[in-house]
C-alpha cells in the first residue's frame, strides 16, 4: 500500500534524533534532545507530564505557546544554561515544493517564535523555478523581526527525505544547507 | 579531538575508501566495473548519476565548499579541482596524509576518536561502502541464502583494514570473514604461486549491514535490497562455528619484507588467526587457541600442492635445495591403478606408516589436473568441474609417478603437464615449529634436505 505523508513521520524523527544527538558535542552531557509530533504545546506539556525536568524557559513556553498542530518538532534544551530550541520540520509528499508549502512553514515559525524551521520534500527535490526564486531573494529565507525591541532572527532550509536510504538529502536552496550547519548553530544559540 | 560532523564523517570515509590527492586536486575513484557499466547496467548507471548530483555533490558543496564533476571511464572518478582550506584542516586534524592515494597510506589514528557516536561511524562506514564496497551478487557464503557486502582493500595496509574492522565490531556487525592480503589467505596450497597479493576483503554479512549500517548513495541501497531478497532463512550473522583448518603450507614469501614485521614470519592457519594476532576482535577466541595447541596438523613445510607444466615444475626442484638433492624413482600407471590403491586405512599414499606421506586427496587433484590441463579443461589452475568425474572418465591415462627417497615432495608427470605434491607427517612438522606450544604467532622454520624423513 502506498504510504502517505504522516506514515514517514516516525521514521524521519528517528533519523532527525539521531542526526541532532551525533552532531552536537558529546563531550558535554547536558543536551536533551527529543522528537515532538502533531500539536506542539500539548506534546510539551506531555513531555513534562512525564517526567522530563524542563527547565524554567521551556516549561513557560508550553504553557504560553498557540496550539499549532505541526509535523515533527526537535526540541534540544541545554540544561545547563537552561535555554532551548525547537526546529520545526514541516513534511511534505509533494511532486515538488512550492511557496505555498514554504509560505506555511515561515507561517509556523513566525507564529511559534522557532527561529529555525526545516521543509523537507519525501523522495523530490525542488524544482529549477522553485529554486531560482530562493536563490534570488536571500531574504524569503532568513528573515529578522523586531519584537518588543528584540530581534528575531529565523532560518528556513529546504532539503529531501529519501525514503529508501533513510536519510536526510541536501537541495542547496534556503539559508540552513545542512543538519550539522544547523545543530552548531542551535549549539551555539542556547549555550 | 575536535569532533567532526556526522557529514564529514561520510566524506572523510569516502575519501579513504577513494581517494587520491595530487597537488589541489581531489580525485575519488568509484570501482563500480561491471556493477555500474553503462553499457550492461544503464538504468543503475543513471542511478550512480543521481547519486553523485543530487546527494554527494550537496554535501561536498556545503561541507567543504568544494563543487565536483565527474567522468565515466572503465571506474567512476569525481574530481574536486580545487581543495578547500577547511578541508586541508580537517585532514591535518585528523592525521591523514595530505597527498597520495588514501587507503593505501591512511591510519585511523586520528580518525577513531573523532568517530563519537555509532551514527559518526555509520557514515564513515556509508563513505566506504559508496567506494570500496562491493555489492556483487557473487559474494556470498556458501550458497545464495548468505549475501555479503565485501569491502576490497588494495595494498598493504594492514593496520587499516584492522581498524576498519574493529569499528564494524564497534556497530555489532561483526566482519563474517577478513580475507588479508597474505600467502597464507591467498595461496594457502601452493607454496610457489607468486601472485597472491589480491588485496584485502573484509567481508560482511549483508543482512547485518542493512540492520546496522547505512547508505548514502540510493543506488547501492537499492542494490543490496535487491541482494538481500536472496537470503533465505538466514537473517542475521550469529556467532561463526569454525570448521577445522585446512593444511596451509609454508610459503615462500612467508618472511617476505613487504608484510608489516607485526606478522611477518608467522603461519596463520585461519581468518581468524590472523584477527587475533593482528588484533582485530574476535569472538571465537577459545576454538582457535584449540588449533594453536597442536600446530603440526595443521601446516605442510612443503608445497601441499603445485601444478604446472614440465618446464615449469623443473624450475621449482632446481631452484629448491631439498627437492634439488632428493632422489626419486619412477614408476609408471593407470590411474586405475592408482584410484584401485585409495583405502579408507589410510589418509596417505607412499609413506613409512598409515600416518605419513601424500595426501590422497591432493594426489588425485594433481593427477585430474594433468589430464585435464592438455584438454584445455582449466580455469587458471583449477580444472573445470569435479575432479573425480575427469578420473573416472580417464581411467586408461598413464601418468608418471616420481616418489622421492625422502620425504620432500612426489611428483606426478603426464602430457607435458606436472605436479608436486608434498609429504605429510606430524612428527616431523613438530621439529620444525620454533614457536611456544600454544603461542598465537606459530613460527616454523624452512626444513632442510638432510633431515627430511627417509622413505
Amino acid at each position: 500500500m502506498r504510504k502517505k505523508e504522516i506514515d514517514y513521520y516516525e521514521e524521519i524523527s528517528v533519523e532527525l534524533v539521531n542526526q541532532f544527538k551525533s552532531n552536537l558535542d558529546l563531550d558535554d552531557q547536558h543536551y536533551s534532545v527529543y522528537s515532538l509530533i502533531g500539536e506542539i504545546s500539548s506534546s510539551l506539556r506531555t513531555l513534562i507530564a512525564n517526567g522530563y525536568k524542563a527547565g524554567k524557559a521551556l516549561k513557560e513556553y508550553s504553557i504560553q505557546s498557540h496550539r499549532l498542530y505541526l509535523d515533527i518538532s526537535i526540541l534540544v534544551e541545554n540544561k545547563k544554561t537552561g535555554k532551548f530550541e525547537i526546529v520545526i520540520f514541516e513534511i511534505k509528499k509533494v511532486k515538488s515544493l512550492g511557496l505555498s508549502e514554504l509560505s506555511q512553514l515561515i507561517g509556523y515559525c513566525l507564529v511559534s517564535k522557532a527561529k529555525n524551521g526545516i521543509l523537507i520534500n519525501i523522495d523530490k527535490s525542488v524544482s529549477g523555478e522553485f529554486s531560482t526564486i530562493i536563490e534570488g531573494d536571500k531574504n524569503l529565507t532568513d528573515i529578522t523581526r523586531l519584537i518588543d525591541g528584540q530581534h528575531i532572527n529565523h532560518q528556513i532550509g529546504i532539503m529531501v527525505w529519501n525514503s529508501k536510504t533513510h536519510q536526510v538529502e541536501y537541495t542547496n536552496s534556503g539559508s540552513l544547507k545542512t543538519l550539522p550547519q544547523l545543530i552548531e548553530k542551535i549549539e551555539k544559540e542556547i549555550s | 579531538m575536535r569532533k567532526i560532523t556526522t557529514d564529514k564523517a561520510y566524506i572523510i570515509g569516502l575519501i579513504i575508501g577513494g581517494g587520491r590527492i595530487d597537488n589541489n586536486t581531489l580525485q575519488i575513484t568509484l570501482p563500480y566495473k561491471k556493477w555500474g557499466d553503462l553499457a550492461f547496467e544503464p538504468e543503475r548507471a543513471g542511478g550512480i548519476a543521481g547519486d553523485i548530483l543530487m546527494r554527494l555533490n550537496p554535501i561536498l558543496s556545503t561541507t567543504y565548499g568544494m563543487e565536483t564533476s565527474y567522468t565515466i571511464s572503465k571506474d567512476w572518478k569525481i574530481r574536486c579541482t580545487q581543495i578547500t582550506e577547511t578541508l586541508k584542516k580537517d585532514l591535518v586534524q585528523l592525521a591523514l596524509p595530505s597527498s597520495g592515494e588514501m587507503r593505501l597510506n591512511a591510519n585511523l589514528k586520528g580518525v577513531i576518536p573523532a568517530l563519537k557516536s555509532d551514527e559518526h561511524k555509520k557514515r564513515f562506514i556509508a563513505g566506504l561502502v559508496d567506494t570500496v564496497g562491493s555489492l556483487a551478487k557473487s559474494h556470498r557464503r556458501f550458497n545464495d541464502a548468505f549475501q555479503i557486502i565485501s569491502f576490497e582493500f588494495k595494498g598493504d595496509n594492514f593496520e587499516l583494514v584492522k581498524d576498519v574492522a574493529n569499528i564494524f565490531h564497534s556497530l555489532e556487525c561483526p566482519p563474517d570473514q577478513i580475507l588479508w592480503n597474505h600467502p597464507n589467505q591467498h595461496s594457502g596450497t601452493d607454496r610457489y604461486y607468486r601472485s597472491w597479493k589480491k588485496g584485502f576483503k573484509i567481508r560482511v554479512s549483508l543482512a547485518d549491514y542493512i540492520f546496522k549500517g547505512s547508505f548514502v548513495f540510493e543506488s547501492k541501497k537499492l542494490s543490496a535490497t535487491e541482494n538481500s531478497k536472496q537470503h533465505k532463512g538466514v537473517t542475521r550473522n550469529k556467532k561463526q562455528i569454525i570448521q577445522e583448518p585446512g593444511r596451509i603450507t609454508l610459503h615462500k614469501d612467508q618472511n617476505a619484507q613487504w608484510l608489516p614485521e607485526k606478522i611477518r614470519g608467522g603461519l596463520y592457519l585461519h581468518n581468524i588467526h590472523f584477527n587475533g594476532v593482528f588484533g582485530v576482535k574476535i569472538e571465537t577466541d577459545t576454538i582457535i587457541k584449540n588449533f594453536l595447541c597442536q600446530p603440526e596438523k595443521y601446516f605442510c613445510p612443503f608445497t601441499c600442492l603445485t601444478k604446472g607444466t614440465r618446464e615449469e615444475i623443473d624450475k621449482i626442484i632446481n631452484l629448491e635445495e631439498y627437492l634439488k638433492q632428493t632422489t626419486y624413482h619412477s614408476l609408471y600407471t593407470s590411474v586405475n591403478h592408482l584410484l584401485d590403491q585409495v583405502n579408507s586405512d589410510s589418509n596417505y599414499f607412499y609413506g613409512n606408516t598409515p600416518k605419513d606421506g601424500f595426501p590422497q586427496n591432493y594426489v588425485l587433484q594433481a593427477v585430474a589436473y594433468i589430464i585435464a590441463a592438455p584438454q584445455g579443461k582449466t580455469r587458471g589452475k583449477k580444472v573445470s568441474g569435479n575432479y573425480k568425474d575427469i578420473l573416472n572418465n580417464n581411467l586408461t591415462q598413464q601418468i608418471q609417478i616420481q616418489i622421492p627417497d625422502r620425504g620432500t615432495c612426489l611428483r606426478i608427470t603426464a602430457n607435458g603437464f606436472s605436479t608436486l605434491i608434498g609429504y605429510v607427517n606430524e612428527e616431523f612438522n613438530k621439529t620444525l615449529i620454533t614457536s611456544s606450544i600454544g603461542s598465537s604467532k606459530i613460527t616454523v622454520r624452512e626444513p632442510t634436505f638432510i633431515e627430511c624423513v627417509k622413505l
